[in-house]
């Protein structure tokens, strides 16, 4: 006999589909975007003045209040030392980075080695300050999706080491945005170009932003982009053309300038970048108040021939990526480009010229980024649409371990496909030695000196044996986000330290832990006043519908004992108005809502009955 | 030492231990494999699964690594066979690679001092026809006769034919970045 198959309760039916709400955000250097797919549709979210770019541009008020955006850039003229631009430059990085970055307006506060700078708010880092165009992003998306966020995806540049992955990520966890996954700029962007035309082959990611440069290259098949190589530079960008310029005027004009005014030349310097996409030629100006304008003309060409030498280390750099993946220019499938700075002429020509093809620019450099990690955001979150693909990433710098005579060990390579866990083993160099010191390091150079330090620890315990008995397992792990953690352990006894590399010039989970409270506690502040300031609008709305009201209709329905008492409420809730006491001020609103409530039933009537009256008349006439 | 061992990296993509590999099925059962473990797959589940899954995709990773590249690939079959190419000086040099081995050092230095990139192209070009030929040996040593003292040679000879390509190509690239 047959069994009868019978279903699982409830198990034909669908069960409600939940959408996490995730975005993508492109934290860059010049400005930052947030985007999200909905619908099958990836779109980026705009603020009310309906703007997508948020400049990265941040202005600390005297009272500690940070503007950011369009409003710091503007407040930068009067503030130039607490606003700050491009402060993607300075994440994960120490006071000894800061000589290259060129005469800062900002005041440095020493210390431990990591960045401070000095602001109205205290002392504040660049994860913390970055933090707030974060914050700001977040408003937005929640805003537009209406409700708190899931997570969110953030982008960062292929190249970014350890410490610069780990900086971003906690301005994101002090932003109160649990982060899916640091994803590269490149690989966002073929995200977002991949899915859009379906497309297979070998790809080139050419990115020029304001601060950073990355050259990926990428294959997409059978749903799978993998990354075969990155290169790149985290000191090279659109600002350096800016400031190519900007010199270039100094020296024509014979200006010298504080540090303040060469930031306002900076700004001009960059307005004068951009038209230069467009025209053939330009006058860079700068007021310096009352005296005269010096001004000086700039052709396309001449700023081409100034820059040419930034262009070429962009190629170069593209060059030993093709090399380390394999490939030569021509095989090349397709080259994207990203960055706003992509959009320079002779940065197109020159591509071009690499290639042997012209780039594809049907996305917008500008949003390509924040559109790729979007998609990427919605994968995570769950949300899958049916789509079915994969993303294989690498890390972009060698990860190692200082030797004898300060020469480093490479554990892994660059280009390592992500995660990775490798075992390495040391031993010891004396007789009798019981503890080892472990400086980890990434880097392509030879000299643990040349790379950037990421950790140092110390193994003890070790067994007491002679010189090269002991062995000492290294574990090195690095996980989807390019994030580095290292183990050691002695194998014959199992003496072991687990160290999570704090990058050197990062915040201790202590330091998060602190300032996600203090922010709350600014966050509850914020609630009140928020709330206190709709409490008023809302007051004086009722105020002046209540007035409204009387002049239409009070005569006619109301007796004067009765339309004094609303005034007296109206005057009541006026008076409660000018002070900041939330409670007298909903107490005289639900007063005058007393009245008003009736009165309002009374109008109700009467002008239905006048409607009824009216047509009844119509009728009666027709 | 026996950690690095215990793993064996063709069973993990059910492949026999063999130097001779298909390329492109290789690949493709690791794409197959990385499809269904890469954390990204698991990034909604608890933390455990994420875990797992970390591990897991870090394992393929580095099976593959192992068998994509033919020196890492004739290593790690050594290795399986008891053969430990890795622990210099028990294996002997023959005396002919040693000395063009210095030649080709002198070479490289001699170009790279006079910024000669001909020069230098050509030697790459010799280094990367040298290493072919070893490949080729191994494919009869390791796979068809056996012989894994005469495999362990070669693979000595292939590390040592790594440097100085790498070297030969930063000589390449710093001329370039200069």
């Amino acid at each position: 006999m047959s069994l009868l198959q019978i279903l699982e309760p409830g198990a034909a039916t669908e069960e409600p589909v939940i959408r996490r709400l995730a975005v993508g955000i492109d934290l860059g250097t010049t400005h930052s975007l947030v985007a999200t797919l909905d619908n099958g549709q990836v779109r980026v979210l705009l603020n009310e003045a309906g703007e997508a770019l948020l400049p990265s541009v941040v202005s600390f008020q005297a009272d500690g209040r940070a503007q950011v955006g369009r409003a710091a850039r503007e407040a930068a003229i009067h503030n130039p030392g607490a606003t700050f631009h491009s402060i993607k430059r300075f994440m994960g990085r120490g006071t000894a980075d800061l000589a290259q970055a060129g005469p800062l307006p900002y005041q440095v506060v020493e210390g431990d080695g990591m960045i401070r700078f000095q602001t109205p708010r205290g002392p504040l880092s660049p994860v913390e300050i970055s933090a707030e165009i974060l914050k700001v992003l977040r408003v937005r998306a929640e805003a537009a999706l209406g409700g708190p966020l899931h997570g969110a995806v953030i982008t960062v540049p292929a190249y970014f080491d350890d410490g610069q992955r780990q900086a971003t990520r906690d301005a994101a966890r002090l932003a109160g945005i649990e982060v899916l996954r640091l994803l590269n700029e490149p690989t966002a962007a073929a995200v977002a170009y991949g899915l859009d035309k379906g497309s297979e082959g070998i790809f080139a990611i050419y990115d020029l932003g304001g601060g950073t440069f990355d050259l990926s290259i990428l294959r997409l098949r059978q749903g799978v982009f993998e990354v075969l190589a990155t290169a790149g530079n985290t000191a090279l960008g659109g600002d350096d053309f800016d400031r190519r310029l900007a010199d270039l005027f100094l020296a024509e004009t014979g200006l010298a300038l504080t540090p303040a005014a060469y930031s306002e030349l900076l700004a001009q310097a960059r307005r004068a970048k951009e038209a230069l996409s467009t025209v053939e030629a330009v006058e860079l100006a700068f007021d310096a108040g009352a005296g005269p304008r010096p001004a000086c003309r700039i052709t396309r060409e001449q700023f081409a021939a100034l820059t040419a030498d930034l262009v070429q280390k962009t190629l170069q750099l593209t060059r030993r990526a093709l090399r380390d993946a394999g490939f030569t220019p021509a095989e090349v499938d397709g080259v994207v480009l990203v960055g706003g700075a992509s959009r320079m002429p002779q940065v197109r020509a020159a591509v071009a010229e690499c290639f042997g093809k012209p780039p594809l620019i049907d996305l917008d450099p500008d949003q390509v980024v924040a559109l790729g990690a979007a998609i990427q955001a919605n994968v995570l979150a769950g949300n899958r649409d049916g789509e079915d693909w994969l993303l294989l990433d690498v890390i972009p710098l060698s990860l190692g371990i200082e030797t004898m005579g300060g020469l480093v060990e490479k554990i892994i390579p660059r280009n390592s496909t992500l995660p990775i866990a490798r075992a390495q083993d040391f031993t010891t160099f004396k007789d009798g030695q019981t503890a080892m010191s472990l400086h980890v390091v990434q880097g392509e150079r030879d000299l643990a000196a040349d790379c950037r330090s990421l950790a140092r620890f110390e193994l003890r315990g070790i067994p007491p044996l002679a010189a090269g008995a002991a062995r000492i397992q290294v574990l090195f792990q690095v996980d989807a986000d390019g994030l580095v953690s290292v183990s050691a352990t002695e194998e014959s006894t199992g003496t072991g330290a687990q160290v999570v590399v704090k990058p050197s010039y990062g915040l201790s989970d202590e330091d998060i832990t602190r300032m996600l409270a203090d922010s709350l506690a600014h966050a509850q502040d914020d609630a009140r006043a928020r709330i206190l300031a709709e409490q008023k609008v809302e007051a004086r709305r009722l105020i002046e519908a209540t007035r409204a009201a009387l002049n239409a209709d009070g005569a006619a329905l109301l007796n004067d004992a009765e339309i004094a008492a609303m005034l007296q409420a109206v005057q009541h809730l006026e008076d409660s108005l000018a002070g900041s006491d939330g409670e007298a001020i909903s107490l005289a609103k639900s007063a005058l809502d007393a009245l008003t409530d009736p009165f309002a039933a009374r109008r109700m009537d009467h002008n239905i009955r006048t409607a009824l009256a009216g047509r009844r008349v119509q009728e009666i006439g027709g | 030492m026996t950690a690095m061992v215990a793993l064996d990296y063709f069973a993990v993509f059910d492949l026999p231990p063999a130097f001779v590999q298909d390329p492109t099925e290789l690949e493709r059962r690791y794409l197959e494999m990385q499809t269904r473990v890469h954390p990204d797959r698991h990034a909604h589940q608890d933390a455990a699964q994420r875990r797992t899954a970390v591990e897991q995709a870090a394992r393929i990773n580095e099976a593959y690594r192992n068998l994509k590249d033919p020196l890492a690939r004739s290593t790690h079959l050594l290795a399986l066979r008891g053969v430990d190419v890795l622990s210099a000086g028990s294996i002997p040099l023959p005396a002919d690679f040693l000395f063009q081995q210095m030649r080709w050092h002198e070479d490289l230095e001699a170009a790279r001092q006079a910024g000669d990139q001909d020069r230098l192209a050509r030697l790459a070009e010799s280094l990367l026809a040298e290493r072919e030929r070893l490949v080729q040996m191994l494919i009869r040593t390791l796979d068809e006769e056996r012989d894994d003292n005469a495999a362990a040679q070669q693979v000595r000879q292939l590390m040592f034919l790594r440097r100085l390509i790498e070297q030969a190509q930063t000589a390449i690239e710093e001329w370039e970045f200069s």
